[in-house]
Order: C-alpha cells, then sequence, then structure tokens
C-alpha cells in the first residue's frame, strides 16, 4: 500500500466525489480486496479511496428501536458490543467465530457484505435481520432490503460510484444463532452455515427467519422451513421435520471445500443445533 | 560435558521471532537484475515456436534463455538424468519452465513471463498412476513409464497365508503434500571477474546445487561457490529442487556479467515446486489367531511426475519400511515409481515412507480388531527387538527402543485396553520406525566433512556442509563442538554453509545432519584437543593422558590453569589449532535382486497415540491430544528434540485430517494457495505430549541418531485408528475429512 498513491478523503462527500471519478476503488479493511488486488486488477490497478477515514462510518448507533452500523464497523467491534449481543446474537456469533483475531480487527461489515460472497459469515444473520442498506453516491442516498442486494457470487446491485454507507435493523431481543462448519479452527472459509432469529411464545416458536451461507449462489432464506416452523412446538419430530424441509431448500455444489451431499445434509443438522441451544462447536 | 544433552536455546530464536535474519529474497547486490520464469500451460505437449524476439524487445528486458542457451548439460542431476534445466522439444507437466526471462526488476520479469507467447501443440496426457504404468501408447519415460522398480522377497508368502487365521486385503490411497515451507524458492546467481559463479539462497544442499550449476554452465567446480542463506524451512522441498532454481538464476547471470535474483512468488511456488508422492496401495497381511504376523504382500506405487528427481530413492525407503517395525518371516514387496504428466514430486519429511506406514498402520489395527485383540498386544507381540530381523534381514544388534517408546506412551497417558470413554471418543496408535541416514540408497554420499578454527582469543570457528533449515543444527552442533574443545557454548560460532569451506558433504536430508556432521567435527576437535592436551602437559608438567578439559578450564588433579591460557599459548608458539573432521558412515547394502540387507546403519524408533473425539452428525475430528515418543539414541538438545516432535506431530496431523492439494483433469494444480491449501494453524494444535526415550546408538555423536523425520511418519495412522476407534468407520484414503467420515457413517 506504501507504493501506491492512495486518496484519503475525511468526510463522506469528499469521498462519494472521488468515487465518482475513473478507475478508483474504495478500501476499508482491505482483507479481501488486498488479498487479490494484484491478480485482478494488476493490469491497471486502481486507485485506492481509503474509507478509514470517515469517522462517523465506524459507528454503532441506536435511534429508539433501530440499530445502525457504520460500515466500518469491525468484525472485533461487533463481537464485543453489548448491545448488539442483546440485540442480534447472531450477528456476534458470526464475527466471532470469523477469519482470526488479526483478521477481525481489520474486516469490516461493509465489505463483507460489498464483497457479496454467499460465504461472507456476516451476510446470513443479516438475512435474519431483515436488515436494510443504505447506498450513497453523488447522485444521492437509496436504501435497499439486504436480500436485494446480491445477484450472484461476488455480484452485487452496488454501482461503481456507491458506498454502503449504513446497515439498520431492528432491535427485536429475539432468539437468534449462528453455527458454521469450517475445514479448520480458525482462518477459514465456511462450507456451510445457517442462522435464524425467532421468538418463543408460551412454548411455541414464532416469526422465525432462517437463512443459510455457502449453499447457493447468494446467501438464501428458507420460506418453506420458516413457514413450516412458525406456531410448532419444538420437539424431535418437528425438528427432524424442518431439517428434512431445509435441506431440500439448499442448493450446494462441489467445490474445493466440501461435498454438495454433505453440505446438504449438514443445513438440517445446523438447523437442529441451533434450535436446540447447541452452540458452534470448537 | 557440560552443554550436551541440555535445553540450551537456539541462539537465532529470538530475532526470528522478531522477524529478523537475513533470508534469500532480502539481500541486494550492485546492478542486481530479476529473472522470471516462462513455464508451461499445458500437461504435455511439443514446443513449436517460443518468440524470443519479441520478447527482448519489451521495455525493461535484458535477456531471455532459451535451453539454447546452456554451455554445459541441459540436465538437473539427482539420479537419473532425465530433467531438464529448460524444456527443449516436448514438456510434460504443467508448470515446466521452458525460458529465463530477465529485466530490471521483478514486475516486468513476472508479467513479461506470464504473458509470454508461445505455440505449443498440445499431445493427450496421462494423468493416473495405474493408467501410466505400462501406457501401450503415451511414453513418458521409457517404454513403460516406470522410473523404478524395488522387490523384496523374503520366505514364501504364499504358502504362509494358506496357514493365516485371518488375512485381510486393502487398497489405501494418499494425496499430494505440500511443503508449506514459510519462504518461498530464492536464489540470487552472482558472477565474479575471474569467472567464478557465487549462488546465494535458501536451499538444503548446497553440493547438490553446485553439481547442476557446473554441470549446466560447463563450468569446474573450483568455479562454483555456493552458500546457503538463512532458509525458511524445507521439509525436503529445498532439496533437490533449488538446484534447478541456481540454474535458473546463474545462466543468466553469467551471460549478462551481472547478479541475478530469482524468487519465486507462492502460488508458482506451489505449481511448480515438488511435493510429496500421491500413492496407491494395495495391502494383504495375514495373522495367525495368537496375533502373529506371518506373511505380509504390498504393491506399492507412487506418482512421479513427469522427470525421476528423487522418485527412485524415495520409493526405496519406502519399500524398505513398507511393513512397519515388525518381525515378518514371509514378505513380498514390489513398488514402482510411475511417470504421469504431472509436477515432479520429491523429497518431502518421511521420504517415501508415510505414504506406506499409513497402510501398513491402518492394516495392523484392523487385524487386531479382527482378532479381538487390544492394539497394543498385537503390536507387542510382532515388534522388533534387539536380536531380530527386519524384512531386509538385517539383524538388529542395539540401539531398538521401540517397546520402550511404546511402554512409555501407555504409563504417560494411562491408556488401558477396553478402558472405558465418553461416546464418539476414540484411541488410535501407531508404532513406526525410521532408517537413519541415506542408508543403502545413497551410500556413495554417506560421508561429510568439517572444519574448526580455535582463534587465539579462545573464540572458535566451525563449518561444515550441512545446513540448518529450522532444525537447530547450528545450536546442537555448537553444543558438540563446546564439549569436545571445552570452551563455553557462547565462545563457538558457525560458518554459514558454504561448499568452498569443506569438501563435499552430501544433502542435508534424511535426519543425517546432528550424527554425520556431529561425527566429522568430533573427528575435527579431537586433533585440536591433541595439541592443546600436549601444550597442556607442557604447561602443567604432567603426562597427556592424566589431563581434564572442563568448563574452560584445564586440570591435572588439584592443578588447573585456564584453557584460554593453553590456546594464547599455542598461538604464540604458531602451533595450528585448526583441523578438519572428516566422517563417513559404516558400510550399508541392499541387494536389487531380493531386497536383502542392511540397509540403514541404525534406526530411530517412536510410538504414536492420538485421542480424537468424532461428531457422530456432523463427521467432525476434533483432536483432543497426541502422545508421541521417540528413540532418538541420545537428545543432544531435549527441548529441539521435543521441538522437533511437537512441528513433526503438527504436520502430520494436516496430513492426516485437512491437507488436500488436487489437480483438475488437464493436470494443473487447482489449490495453489493457502486460501485453498488448507493446513493446520496454531488454533488447530491440540495438546502434544512429546517423549524421548534414549537407546544409545555406539556410532553417533554421544550416542544420538537422526529423527527429524519421524515425528510426521506415523500422525495420520494413528489418527485413523483413533476415528475407527470412535465410530467404527475406517477411512482408507487421506485426508480422513468429516465429508469421508460422515459418508462413512451414512453407509453403515
Ligand atoms: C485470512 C482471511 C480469513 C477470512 N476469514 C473470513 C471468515 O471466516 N468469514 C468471512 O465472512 N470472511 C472472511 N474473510 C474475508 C474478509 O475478511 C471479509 O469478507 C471482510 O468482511 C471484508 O472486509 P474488509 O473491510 O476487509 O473489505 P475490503 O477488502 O476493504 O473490501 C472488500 C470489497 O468491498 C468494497 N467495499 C468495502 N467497503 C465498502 C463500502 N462501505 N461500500 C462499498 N464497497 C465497499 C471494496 O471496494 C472491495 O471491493 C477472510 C479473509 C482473510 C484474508
Amino acid at each position: 500500500m506504501t507504493k501506491y498513491k492512495t486518496i484519503n478523503p475525511t468526510t463522506l462527500d469528499e469521498a462519494l466525489e472521488t468515487l465518482n471519478g475513473c478507475n478508483v476503488m474504495p478500501i476499508a479493511g482491505g482483507t479481501d480486496l488486498l488479498v487479490k488486488f494484484y491478480e485482478v486488477y494488476g493490469k491497471s490497478l486502481p486507485k485506492l479511496v481509503v474509507l478509514d477515514g470517515l469517522i462517523p462510518l465506524h459507528e454503532i448507533k441506536t435511534e429508539n428501536d433501530r440499530i445502525s452500523l457504520g460500515p466500518l464497523v469491525t468484525f472485533s467491534e461487533i463481537e464485543n458490543s453489548p448491545e448488539l449481543r442483546k440485540a442480534a446474537p447472531q450477528l456476534v456469533q458470526a464475527a466471532s467465530v470469523a477469519g482470526s483475531v488479526q483478521i477481525r480487527n481489520r474486516a469490516t461489515i461493509g465489505g463483507n457484505i460489498a464483497n457479496g460472497s454467499p460465504s461472507g459469515d456476516l451476510i446470513p444473520p443479516l438475512y435474519v435481520l431483515n436488515a436494510e442498506l443504505e447506498l450513497s453516491s453523488v447522485n444521492g442516498r437509496r436504501s435497499i432490503p439486504i436480500d436485494k442486494f446480491f445477484k450472484g457470487p461476488g455480484i452485487t446491485v452496488l454501482e461503481k460510484n456507491e458506498l454502503i454507507t449504513s446497515i439498520s435493523f431492528d432491535k427485536t431481543f429475539e432468539n437468534g444463532f449462528f453455527l458454521r462448519l469450517a475445514t479448520r479452527k480458525a482462518l477459514a472459509i465456511s462450507k456451510v452455515s445457517v442462522a435464524a432469529n425467532y421468538s418463543m411464545q408460551n412454548g411455541t416458536i414464532t416469526n422465525v427467519r432462517i437463512a443459510l451461507g455457502a449453499v447457493a449462489p447468494t446467501v438464501i432464506r428458507a420460506p418453506r422451513t420458516e413457514e413450516y416452523l412458525s406456531g410448532k412446538e419444538l420437539n424431535d419430530n418437528v425438528l427432524s421435520t424442518a431439517a428434512k424441509l431445509i435441506k431440500e431448500e439448499a442448493k450446494p455444489i462441489s467445490d474445493i471445500r466440501s461435498i454438495a451431499d454433505y453440505r446438504r445434509e449438514m443445513v438440517g443438522v445446523l438447523l437442529k443445533r441451533g434450535l436446540n441451544g447447541i452452540p458452534q462447536s470448537e | 560435558m557440560s552443554v550436551v544433552g541440555k535445553r540450551v536455546q537456539r541462539p537465532e530464536s529470538i530475532t526470528r521471532v522478531k522477524g529478523g535474519g537475513l533470508f534469500a529474497d532480502d539481500s541486494k547486490y550492485h546492478g542486481m537484475l530479476h529473472a522470471a520464469v516462462i513455464r508451461s500451460p499445458v500437461a504435455r505437449g511439443i514446443i513449436q515456436c517460443i518468440n524470443t524476439e519479441s520478447i527482448i524487445k519489451k521495455k525493461g528486458i535484458e535477456g531471455v534463455f532459451t535451453c539454447k542457451d546452456i554451455p554445459g548439460k541441459n540436465v538437473i542431476p539427482v539420479v537419473i538424468d532425465d530433467q531438464p534445466l529448460l524444456a527443449e522439444r516436448y514438456v510434460n507437466y504443467v508448470g515446466e519452465p521452458i525460458a529465463v526471462v530477465v529485466a530490471k526488476d521483478r514486475e516486468t520479469a513476472r508479467t513479461v513471463a506470464k504473458n509470454a507467447k508461445l505455440k505449443i501443440k498440445e499431445l493427450p496426457a496421462i494423468l493416473d498412476i495405474l493408467e501410466a504404468r505400462n501406457h501401450p501408447d503415451i511414453h513418458i519415460f521409457g517404454d513403460d513409464n516406470i522410473f523404478k522398480h524395488l522387490k523384496i522377497r523374503r520366505g514364501n508368502p504364499s504358502s504362509a497365508f494358506k496357514k493365516c487365521d485371518i488375512i485381510l486385503e486393502n487398497i489405501y490411497r494418499t494425496p499430494y503434500q505440500e511443503h508449506a515451507y514459510i519462504e518461498p524458492h530464492s536464489v540470487t546467481a552472482i558472477p565474479y571477474p575471474d569467472g567464478t559463479i557465487e549462488v546465494r539462497g535458501c536451499m538444503q544442499c548446497p553440493f547438490y546445487v553446485r553439481e547442476a550449476v557446473t554441470k549446466s554452465l560447463n563450468l569446474p567446480e573450483s568455479k562454483v561457490r555456493v552458500i546457503q542463506s538463512a532458509t525458511g524451512g524445507a521439509f525436503g522441498g529445498k532439496e533437490d529442487v533449488p538446484s534447478l532454481i541456481a540454474c535458473q538464476a546463474a545462466l543468466p547471470a553469467m551471460k549478462l556479467g551481472k547478479p541475478v535474483k530469482l524468487t519465486y512468488d507462492r502460488t508458482e511456488d506451489m505449481i511448480a515446486m515438488s511435493k510429496r508422492h500421491p500413492s496407491w496401495t494395495y495391502y494383504k497381511s495375514g495373522v495367525t489367531r495368537d496375533g502373529i504376523l506371518r506373511a505380509v504382500e504390498v504393491e506399492y506405487i507412487i506418482d512421479g511426475g513427469a522427470y525421476s528427481t528423487l522418485s527412485a530413492v524415495v520409493l526405496f525407503r519406502g519399500t524398505v519400511h513398507a511393513v512397519g517395525p515388525y518381525r515378518c518371516p514371509n514378505v513380498k514387496v514390489d513398488s514402482y515409481a510411475v511417470a504421469t504428466n504431472k509436477v515432479p514430486c520429491g523429497a518431502f519429511r518421511g521420504f517415501g515412507s508415510p505414504q506406506v506406514l499409513f497402510a501398513a498402520e491402518s492394516q495392523m489395527d484392523e487385524l487386531a480388531n479382527r482378532l479381538d485383540m487390544d492394539p497394543v498386544e498385537i503390536r507387542r507381540r510382532n515388534l522388533l527387538r534387539v536380536g531380530d530381523e527386519t524384512i531386509t534381514g538385517q539383524k538388529l544388534k542395539n540401539s531398538v527402543g521401540l517397546e520402550k517408546s511404546l511402554d512409555k506412551v501407555i504409563q504417560v497417558s494411562g491408556w488401558t485396553p477396553g478402558g472405558c470413554k465418553q461416546d464418539g471418543v476414540g484411541y488410535g496408535f501407531s508404532t513406526i520406525f525410521y532408517g537413519v541416514g541415506l542408508g543403502a540408497g545413497g551410500k556413495h554420499m554417506a560421508r561429510t566433512g568439517a572444519r574448526v578454527i580455535v582463534h587465539a582469543d579462545g573464540s572458535v570457528s566451525f563449518s561444515v556442509g550441512t545446513t540448518e533449515l529450522g532444525q537447530g543444527m547450528i545450536t546442537v552442533l555448537s553444543q558438540i563442538v563446546a564439549d569436545e574443545i571445552g570452551v563455553p557454548l557462547e565462545c563457538v560460532d558457525m560458518i554459514p554453509t558454504d561448499t568452498s569451506r569443506v569438501p563435499d558433504s552430501g544433502p542435508t536430508v534424511a535426519s543425517r545432519a546432528t550424527t554425520m556432521s556431529g561425527n566429522a567435527l568430533k573427528d575435527a576437535c579431537t586433533k585440536i584437543r591433541n595439541t592443546l592436551r600436549s601444550e597442556a602437559s607442557e604447561m602443567l608438567g604432567c603426562s597427556l593422558d592424566e589431563i581434564d578439559f572442563d568448563n574452560g578450564l584445564v586440570s591435572n588433579k588439584g592443578d588447573s590453569i585456564p584453557l584460554i591460557e593453553v590456546i594464547k599459548s599455542c598461538s604464540f608458539k604458531r602451533l595450528s589449532l585448526s583441523a578438519e573432521g572428516w566422517h563417513t558412515s559404516p558400510p550399508t547394502t541392499f541387494d536389487d535382486k531380493t531386497g536383502t540387507g542392511d540397509v540403514y546403519v541404525t534406526y530411530a524408533w517412536a510410538t504414536n497415540l492420538a485421542k480424537v473425539k468424532v461428531d457422530r452428525e456432523t463427521g467432525e475430528i476434533n483432536i483432543l491430544k497426541i502422545w508421541s515418543a521417540h528413540d532418538v539414541g541420545k537428545a543432544i538438545n531435549p527441548t529441539l528434540a521435543e521441538g522437533q516432535i511437537e512441528g513433526g506431530v503438527l504436520q502430520g496431523l494436516g496430513y492426516a485430517v485437512m491437507e488436500d492439494m488436487k489437480s483438475d483433469s488437464r493436470g494443473a494444480i487447482i489449490n495453489p494457495e493457502f486460501s485453498t491449501y488448507i493446513i493446520p494453524t496454531a488454533q488447530d494444535q491440540p495438546e502434544i505430549v512429546p517423549l524421548i526415550v534414549e537407546e544409545p546408538y555406539p556410532d553417533g555423536p554421544f550416542g544420538a541418531k537422526g529423527f527429524g523425520e519421524q515425528p510426521l511418519m506415523g500422525i495420520a495412522p494413528a489418527v485413523a485408528n483413533a476415528v475407527f476407534d470412535a465410530v467404527r468407520v475406517r477411512i482408507r484414503e487421506l485426508p480422513v475429512t468429516p465429508e469421508k467420515v460422515w459418508q462413512g457413517l451414512r453407509n453403515k
């Protein structure tokens, strides 16, 4: 990074103005971008617009019943936020298993979303929290629900001159979990992940939302399983049926990390474990 | 003795932790240019055209060199001279070097090399070893694609199998393993006005590099000087390969008269550099009801890739270790190193033995299960003891600490047969052995030199031909020199390994540095000691044999003088306190027709016990603890010996449960990065209990024998056996992944 000139805006307007130019690209933590920088952009390296100086974009804000995160909030900050621990347990769990301490200290939520990987660990939690993204450019702002943001692996609706400027969701104080499987205990990309958010009322489960990571071209919801579960008492039978249903909703492939059959089966296993309150295995 | 056997710290440790040390890529030289390699994009083809003229016209390019520019032989000398330095008419694997581009800066060289236009007519390739062996039409090597066939014939297996109560026949497979040294390959070649070429780089075997450079550049050995720079890990991956890289830098350096540096990037390194041979093993073993191993038949095939490199000797070690550390009167082993159109495989910690030991030790466990015998008991009934013969008919005279290692593991772990355990928890054993040194497979190189100089101020420098690779050789050899001369450890320094300092000392492989260089140093030190002794006897006025050297003092009964005074007196009298040492190994033999002989000078021995917990739903394997006991003869430095155990165990765990390098249908490696080739991290390290057993080897320095490779070798079968113990699923193909365990559980 020292070798290349970077642009270091200190206000959002300045940043958006610069991003409206040619061959420029925003950089947050750099943990995705720098890995592929030379390989992907080697021929004509873009100028990097360093977002770090945009102080307000680092904040976690609470207004009434809504929480909004600046895109520069890091995995570590999410992991250690008492507020989020209560209001978005699945997001906290995802942030705390990803990467390694060093990666979590740099990796940002905005980068995780913008990178658009189906195995991005913060994305399934944001799906089940019904998160809204605010996208800004010199032309103005727009708001988009997270599940309308992704088009395919690495492909999003984000325009070249746009920044993600906020990620917000309702505080629900409901139950939630995030579970994943990966090849090793640190610095590993998920083979499969499941996130959920739900309420328990008089022994029955309601308001259930489930999202799956790394088993389709983008993170997906599991609407049929959600519908089946809602209003049910959580017993072994119900959990087995739910596990069966959700396997049919996953559309995994075989790749270098795992095989399709296994991934499909594990979606069911992780859902059952999550609903049973079994924590992430070490 | 004052420091041998002590836990002294490696002097480089602190520097390394702080990121210090001068590694190959850190040095710059005046006028230095950078090289990059143009490589084959296809697995097999005929080169029709390399447009060097268009390359040379590019901005910043100083030269481009093909096989036509090589003044000497276009060959990398290893065992069989089949591998060219730069491809001539044919290319035989994806990544094969075709030409070297040199530029003022590295980026330009790499970009031009990457985008070079080549005309290559693609030919059908063979990628699978079973297909390649005796392929009717496609001939990569000879007319059968077999680099080497070895056999062992002992007793009469076919009639012995008839008398067995239980016979097991299985197929085992193992994949590539990548060395994953922290420092990718790098070398700089520096030409001098007198025609000398100096080569500096990371490497295990400076004398191999020297031979390769002299042959390809047609220079006498006196005109090539090879110096090892601080080397960031090797594990066998820097054994033969640096010869190739050094020549790729030395050729343009000589032609252009300027220093040329060549550093591979990680991806290039992983695509084109050597790896552990993938293997296929057919294993048949038979026991009688009493648990005695009666007969074993093995067919062992390793995937050599496109050129033979070290495959013949890798195969040799695998063949000799094929039955594990057991008595077996009836043995038939047929082993083959086969050519395929893939990257050449080479040396890797264990050298052809981990693959076949995975089969042998899994097999032993299955036999125990079928006999309803515990895995320790079956081993006890068969393991080698003093007086026994190995499968090559070598009678073991001494230093057989196998049973002691087994006892130690049982004692420390508290393991009991049928002991009660949690659901999903399992224990798995492996007992293994390791032929120390090059053995009969490389006996012509089983010699080594050393030089020791005691300076007038009492400091001592020494040179050896073996190399420090992170294993702690400098420390261990310094300990030996300190005790042999009688000076404190702080006074001893090693001069970086340099081919101009000592005669050809062979390679730093086969766990041989401590024993070989240790013995050569002892030889040199003895000569110096004799001079010091006679001087001291004059000074103390006593006879030669009444003198003791200890702790910087020379004494005779109550009378003593500081050693430094004796050294000064020698210096004053112009007596030489410099000496050369030399060591050759005791003889070893191997008869090609029968596979019999005294193959290695001695053996190291080990027992591993793995404790795992398997998740029955996800198939995930949590390694809870590893006990690993090794008979090393004598631990010159117990901390470093334990370090070897811990590191080897972790590398073995990677091989056992996660590392999985794959090539695609066109023979190209599909995961040549650490984001997709997954190795263990610090988080994946279980509790490792290193245990040392010392059954002295009389011909080793202070009784020591080499064992640096052994800690990796038996981990995979111990884990596979533990997984079986936990959930009754037997995995016969490495790595033992959750996916495979889950499939096994589902198919039950
Ligand atoms: C060793 C390692 C381990 C990893 N492990 C995990 C893991 O376990 N789980 C996981 O999910 N990920 C993992 N990752 C991936 C990565 O850390 C995350 O995706 C991270 O969230 C990316 O954030 P960043 O700030 O570093 O993004 P950057 O690399 O800075 O940016 C990524 C992309 O997003 C764009 N971008 C960044 N911020 C914005 C914004 N505000 N608006 C618009 N575009 C923007 C950039 O232009 C770039 O294209 C790992 C990466 C590494 C190197």
